[in-house]
């Protein structure tokens, strides 16, 4: 008797190709609206925030509601990006008629759809720092050219990660390599690489968090020069480099949805397909961790600016504290990128001699563990933040409060570790495959 | 590619093991927090540095228990699987 998942593909097999493709897009135009989360959120903050505003300086009340209607409207890109997208799927679908095998080419519709998900971030984010220009155009009308030029620059480093999934999207939609890879492959290669756009899609999920990560440094900002117009150039500068290290994970994230899609190593490797695809999956869900650093990261850099306009002299402190806090956040995601690599590069459950649906679980069960890294990422984000914040109204306690810091974020690790340990128990010391 | 019943019950073991880390989250947020209002009050009232740090760490460590619990969860499955047993 066949196995249920060997009954899965052949029952999608028995249907033609475009009926499984366009099923599949059916499911990728769904995934793809569920960033309309972002925007949903972010323009409902700006909007709560622009109407506080208008309570407490009604005699601003043009100046906030045109600052807030900007911002709301650069919060929505990733919602009409991600609605384009589902048009196109239900529209005028390109991948029904790709040329390769359907189960490549139904797993490349999916992961259009999951790539599209990181749209939610950059609408949080550029609804926060929409409310926030709103907020400091109600108090400072006067300085609104600054505060709406710092809000539209921190919101355009904020859609970066929008962009790089909509990018994604449209590559598997109108050149997608996994097709062209599985034109005359069997069945069991295009399994592989469609579960390889799945994972290439999954891992796009990261960019979530430098999406809401930047565009609350943009909001700091903003607040910063409406308050304080001398503060624009540090605000900017502590912006700009707190952001380029909230992007990190994402383009992590990139780089591993590029070599899925690009240089894909499970095709060349001779062991079951099951666990090749469910590696390739794996190493996708893995790179989602990713999503902590991102977000905390860019508290880190919104709290350095408030910090610094307290006492610009300290600048340079803050900037310290900022980056130190900022790189051990990091950490989860790195853990992230060694799981994934080894998954692609080094996998250990390729050579096992047991039954293949262990081998398989095992890889997506050590993806799974990984996702454990959202939470110290965000975390010690946090305390990077407060950290920076703090030494800006205090600079000579920078020593003191950077210990403490540090103490603090390293207990914030353990989780993150206990991740790492489970997957790399899965991995390369696996009790489960004994016990068969 | 037959898959024998303790097969299927160690594959969805190995699966429920990773899940359970996602517990992992919580702590991490939370003790984050925790880390970043002890170095604030470090920096307000550096004289009590201390009793802020022994507050931070006895607060820390309760967060950290459902952390630990999916530890547990995931260990046993791994290492001391009660399901295949009962087959």
């Amino acid at each position: 008797m066949a196995n249920f998942i060997e009954l899965f593909i052949n029952w999608l097999l028995s249907f033609d190709k475009e009926a499984v493709i366009l099923g599949a897009s059916a499911i990728g135009a769904g995934l793809a609206m569920i960033a309309g989360v972002g925007p949903g959120v972010g323009q409902g903050y700006a909007a709560g925030m622009a109407a506080e505003s208008t309570g407490s300086h009604p005699e601003n009340q043009k100046t906030s509601l045109m600052t807030m209607l900007v911002g709301a409207g650069v919060a929505e890109t990733t919602g009409i990006l991600s609605l384009v997208v589902a048009l196109i799927l239900m529209f005028g679908n390109p991948m029904a008629h790709q040329e390769g095998n359907a189960l490549a080419i139904a797993g490349s519709a999916i992961g259009v759809g999951l790539a599209m998900v990181a749209g939610v971030g950059a609408g949080i984010g550029c609804g926060y720092a929409a409310g926030k220009g709103a907020e400091g155009a109600g108090i400072a009308p006067e300085n609104n050219r600054g505060t709406m030029m710092c809000m539209l620059l921190g919101s355009a480093v904020a859609q970066t990660t929008g962009i790089f999934s909509l990018v994604i999207a449209l590559i598997f939609m109108y050149a997608n390599p996994l097709a062209s890879a599985s034109v005359g492959a069997s069945n069991e290669l295009a399994l592989i690489l469609g579960m390889s756009g799945i994972g290439a899609g999954a891992s796009m999920i990261a960019g979530l968090g430098s999406g809401v990560g930047c565009g609350y440094a943009a909001g700091k900002a903003s607040e910063a020069v409406a308050i304080n117009p001398e503060a624009t150039g540090k605000s900017i500068m502590l912006m700009l480099v707190g952001s380029a290290m909230a992007q990190t994970s994402a383009i992590f994230s990139l780089v591993i949805t590029l070599i899925l899609m690009y240089g894909n190593p499970f095709i060349s490797v001779d062991a079951n397909y099951l666990v090749l695809g469910a590696s390739a999956v794996a190493a996708g869900v893995s790179m989602i961790g990713g999503l902590g650093p991102g977000v905390g990261q860019g508290y880190a850099a919104g709290k350095a600016i408030e910090g610094a306009s307290f006492n610009l002299k300290a600048t340079n402190k803050v900037m310290v504290v900022m980056i130190l806090g900022q790189a051990i956040a990091q950490t989860s995601s790195i853990f992230s990128l060694v799981v994934s690599l080894i998954l692609m590069f080094a996998n250990p459950l390729l050579n096992m001699d047991a039954s293949f649906i262990v081998l398989a679980a095992s890889a997506l069960g050590a993806g799974n563990a990984m996702l454990a890294g959202i939470g110290p990422g965000i975390g010690q984000g946090f305390a990077a933040g407060q950290a920076s914040m703090i030494t800006g109204m205090r600079p000579r306690l920078q020593g003191p409060v950077l210990r403490t810091m540090v103490l603090g974020q390293a207990v914030a690790q353990t989780t993150g570790i206990y991740g790492l340990v489970i997957a790399l128990v899965l991995l390369f010391a696996n009790p489960l495959v004994g016990l068969l | 590619m037959e898959i024998t019943g303790k097969a299927l019950i160690l594959a969805c073991s190995a699966i429920g093991a990773g899940t359970a880390m996602i517990a992992g989250i919580g702590p991490g947020i939370g003790q984050g927090f925790a880390a970043g209002k002890g170095a604030e009050a470090v920096g307000k009232q550096p004289e009590a540095q201390g009793d802020i740090i022994k507050t931070m760490l006895l607060g820390a460590a309760v967060a950290e228990t459902t952390g630990i619990y999916g530890l547990v969860v995931a260990l046993i499955l791994l290492f001391a699987n009660p399901l295949v047993n009962m087959l």
